[in-house]
């Protein structure tokens, strides 16, 4: 746990030349696909369904999707 | 957060004829001609150097369209009034004329936003375009047909590097005398996207602004149909290169064939990698659709600059282009 | 080299950097186009096939040893479900023990649930201001759940369809976005039927968006025991959260959300479950997204996350997830990501232990408050090792491919004790699917 944490901290910091937000023509690499926030949306139901059917929390990513008689 | 934008692809064609001439408009500006054609209304008006068109096809009565057009036409001037370095009471002229000076010269956000673009394209070309290169055309004589001596060239060489600019959030200073800023490359294309956002800020949905040669179109015609434009071939005045059906978007072409000398069989154009002072020669006409005209014109010169490597990066920009190489191959966008 | 130079260089340029960074100068584009938030520019179809295949340790005593503890507790079963009320289980009847599977030395797997599911999404952009979205999922569950803890022999099989159907409809301003969303799912013991309200700004330099969120979800029980009719059970969630551009490579989402639940909360097919008729949750999630750049094929993104999760029940439970998204193609759409998912949490207040001390089905000691034998609410850690790849076939066209392994078992809980007596749980699940822009 302490590894993963010190390896994220590293990881922060070593891409971290500047903490300012972007310009509005500087945000090529933002714009990118694998760098949205979103998920597929049928990917993320099916795992999130299986996470909710079989573990005591649920929750965090979005409102509303409805729910099942799997937990 | 927001993904380029992606139009319809074709290459993109360019009025035929794009001379600039160093002449400054005397008097007040230049009356707007209008003229009644199939569809709508096309007006045009000379500035930057070279004829200017507005074409109109809404339903709207024709004092509006005009007024409209008027404050299209009024846009492009004042930006020529900004940023024309043949006008010497221009804010560039004041920059260029205090080169080598201590005191920064003050700058708007405006200004700022196109030299921080001049900038980024400076760094993503790693340093084939320079907004500083216009001085090169001291050495570059188009008109005479002569070429210059490479001691010429290397004498004006030496003011050329936009990393002796100093840019800051709202000033610019030039470090040394003899430096010179010069938009080309992105001050046309930067008035005909002003010009049409402000036509369609205005609600008119069918139409296009060229300012000869960089052109944007505001919508398609009334019945949804793309207008068609030309690419003029490289070799051939008379001929079309290809002809583009454009609907939105904008679309620029840079070429060797604008002003160039030719001498024992080779053509030097005036397109000057600021590196060396020569002109580049991979390619004989490079035509981009983006989503404004600024991206197109400022990818057709990077292109034109970058030689083999254009294309690669054209593809990594997600535009679409039409490129003739200096063999006479054409190369287009999947 | 100059020329490798220029090539790498020309390589780095984000992917249409030069076209955003001409669209963000001023004035070039009219206000009510790309800068601001608007409707996406290609519809979207995709099908998906999912299938999820789970299997719990068996017991490690002897096949002969087994079978006659299974005797008597398969008799010791039929009184319990008796005791709970009706037959436990689904359609083909209970009390049966669990499909073995594997035999390998002392290790058996025990087969539990198996879910195949198809699923068709479809988004489509109606001119800049509006889209609507939609997916249509149908799950075939089968197999055996445990209705005492993890037992084996308590195991009850069953068989069922959900179908599920949800759209929804978004309305875009400037910098601003509306959502409104609605979804229905049916089962042959469980409907329910959720909507959901969304909106999302933007500030004016587009670096930060907050979002607020506002969900409802009302089901009906009608477990096949009969154990209950017509029960209702009612979500009432919020949630709110703020996406920042930190710099050009990071991205960094902060979302607070509450639920709180109300009615029937039970498992009705679980002996001895008794639950609160309330539930209220606080989760709070933090995402990060950097970029990595990189020399070759237009560089990786490393995207990880930590969710923390509390209610009134005393589950407390923190999620870890990293994944590596890398480039595998030449214009970098292609994508191999794998992913790490670390899981853990703590147990229900009324999470009644395994008596591991008996050999029959004890009732539990105190039956007058709140009892659950239920394995998804004792102490657990889990882990999820994944990896997905991504291809983009041609400028329409894109296939991905998934495959992840979970494990949930006591000993991987991160901090303090495991519940004890339950058998680990494995699960594998793929998903394959095909998706066309238009």
């Amino acid at each position: 746990m302490g590894a993963i944490g010190l390896a994220l901290g590293a990881a922060l910091l070593s891409g971290c030349e500047s903490i300012k937000p972007p310009q509005p023509w500087e945000k090529g690499e933002l714009a990118r696909p694998q760098m949205s926030m979103d998920k597929d949306p049928l990917e993320a139901r099916f795992t999130s369904h299986i996470y909710f059917s079989k573990e005591g929390s649920s929750g965090g990513e979005g409102v509303g999707g409805g729910g099942c008689g799997c937990n | 957060m927001h993904s380029p934008r992606r139009g319809r692809w074709a290459p993109t064609p360019s009025a035929p004829g794009a001379a600039e001439t160093a002449a400054t408009l005397p008097g007040g500006p230049a009356p707007l001609d209008a003229t009644a054609v199939d569809g709508g209304w096309l007006f045009t008006f000379r500035a930057l150097g070279g004829p200017c068109e507005v074409r109109l096809d809404d339903a709207e009565p024709f004092p509006a369209l005009r007024a409209q057009a008027e404050a299209a036409a009024a846009e492009v001037r004042r930006i020529e009034a900004r940023y024309s370095r043949y006008r010497a009471d221009s804010l560039l002229s004041r920059i260029n004329a205090a080169a080598g000076q201590a005191e920064p010269v003050a700058i708007d956000a405006e200004t700022a936003a196109l030299l921080n673009f001049g900038a980024l394209l400076h760094a993503q070309s790693c340093g084939l375009f320079d907004l500083t290169s216009g001085v090169l055309r001291q050495a570059w004589d188009f008109r005479s047909g002569r070429l210059p001596t490479p001691e010429r060239i290397e004498a004006v060489r030496r003011h050329v590097g936009w990393d002796r600019v100093e840019l800051g959030e709202d000033s610019v200073r030039l470090t040394e005398p003899g430096m010179e800023l010069d938009l080309g490359g992105i001050g046309k294309e930067y008035a005909a996207d002003r010009a049409a956002s402000a036509l369609q800020a205005a609600g008119l949905r069918h139409g296009w602004v060229n300012l000869a040669g960089d052109l944007r179109v505001l919508g398609p015609r009334l019945d949804g149909s793309p207008w068609q434009f030309g690419i003029q071939h490289p070799r051939d005045s008379a001929a079309l290169l290809a002809s583009l059906p454009l609907a939105d978007g904008a679309l620029a072409t840079s070429g060797d064939y604008e002003r160039f000398i030719e001498q024992g069989g080779r053509r030097y154009c005036h397109i000057l990698d600021p590196r060396s002072g020569w002109p580049v020669g991979q390619w004989r006409s490079v035509s981009v659709v983006a989503p404004t005209c600024t991206a197109a014109g400022a990818l057709t010169t990077l292109a034109m600059l970058m030689g083999p490597e254009a294309l690669d990066l054209l593809r990594a920009q997600g535009v679409a282009f039409l490129a003739m190489d200096a063999q006479g191959q054409v190369h287009r966008s999947g | 080299m100059a020329a490798t130079e220029r090539r790498t260089h020309s390589g780095f340029a984000g992917f249409g950097s030069i076209v955003l960074a001409a669209c963000a100068l001023p004035g070039v584009l009219a206000s009510t186009a790309a800068l601001a938030e608007e409707a996406p520019e290609r519809g979207v179809i995709g099908f998906t096939l999912s299938s999820y295949r789970e299997q719990q340790d068996g017991s490690s005593s002897s096949a002969t040893a087994s079978s006659s503890t299974s005797t008597s507790k398969t008799a010791a079963a039929a009184t319990v479900s008796a005791a709970s009320g009706g037959s436990s289980g689904g359609s083909t009847g209970g009390g049966s023990s669990g499909s073995t599977s594997s035999t390998s030395g002392a290790s058996r797997t025990v087969d539990r649930v198996h879910v195949t599911s198809p699923s068709l999404y479809a988004l489509v952009p109606l001119g800049r201001r509006w889209a609507i979205e939609g997916s249509g999922t149908v799950d075939r569950v089968s197999g055996a759940s445990p209705t005492y803890y993890t037992d084996e022999a308590s195991m009850a099989s069953f068989r069922d369809t959900r179908r599920a159907l949800d759209g929804k409809l978004t309305r875009y301003f400037d910098r601003q976005s509306v959502a409104l969303g609605l979804s229905q799912s049916r089962e042959s013991d469980y409907i329910s039927r959720a909507l959901s309200l969304e909106s999302k700004f933007a500030s004016a330099d587009q670096n930060t968006t907050f979002n607020v969120g506002l969900g409802l979800t009302r089901d009906t029980i009608n477990p096949s025991n009969g154990l209950v009719v017509d029960a209702h059970k009612r979500i009432n969630e919020v949630q709110f959260g703020v996406t920042q551009a930190l710099s050009v490579r990071d991205l960094v989402q902060l979302t607070l959300s509450h639920s709180a639940q109300s009615g029937y909360l039970n498992d009705p097919y679980k002996s001895y479950d008794h639950r609160p008729d309330s539930r209220s949750a606080n989760v709070a999630m933090l995402r990060w997204n950097h970029w990595l750049g990189g020399a070759t094929l237009g560089g990786a993104a490393l995207k990880t996350s930590y969710r923390y999760y509390r209610d009134d029940w005393g589950v407390q439970s923190h999620t870890l997830e990293g994944a590596l998204a890398l480039p595998v193609s030449r214009d970098g759409r292609s994508t191999l990501t794998p992913e790490l998912r670390w899981y853990t949490q703590s147990a229900a207040n009324f999470y009644v232990p395994v008596n591991t001390g008996s050999s029959t089905y004890p009732t539990p000691a105190d039956t007058s408050g709140y009892t659950t034998l239920d394995q998804r609410l004792a102490a657990w850690g889990a882990i999820t090792l994944g990896v997905k790849l991504d291809v983009a076939l041609d400028n329409d066209w894109s296939l991905s491919t998934k495959f992840s392994g979970y494990r949930q078992q006591a000993s991987y809980r991160w901090i303090g004790e495991g519940s004890t007596g339950l058998a680990g749980l494995t699960a594998y699940f793929w998903q394959v699917g095909l998706r066309r822009a238009f």
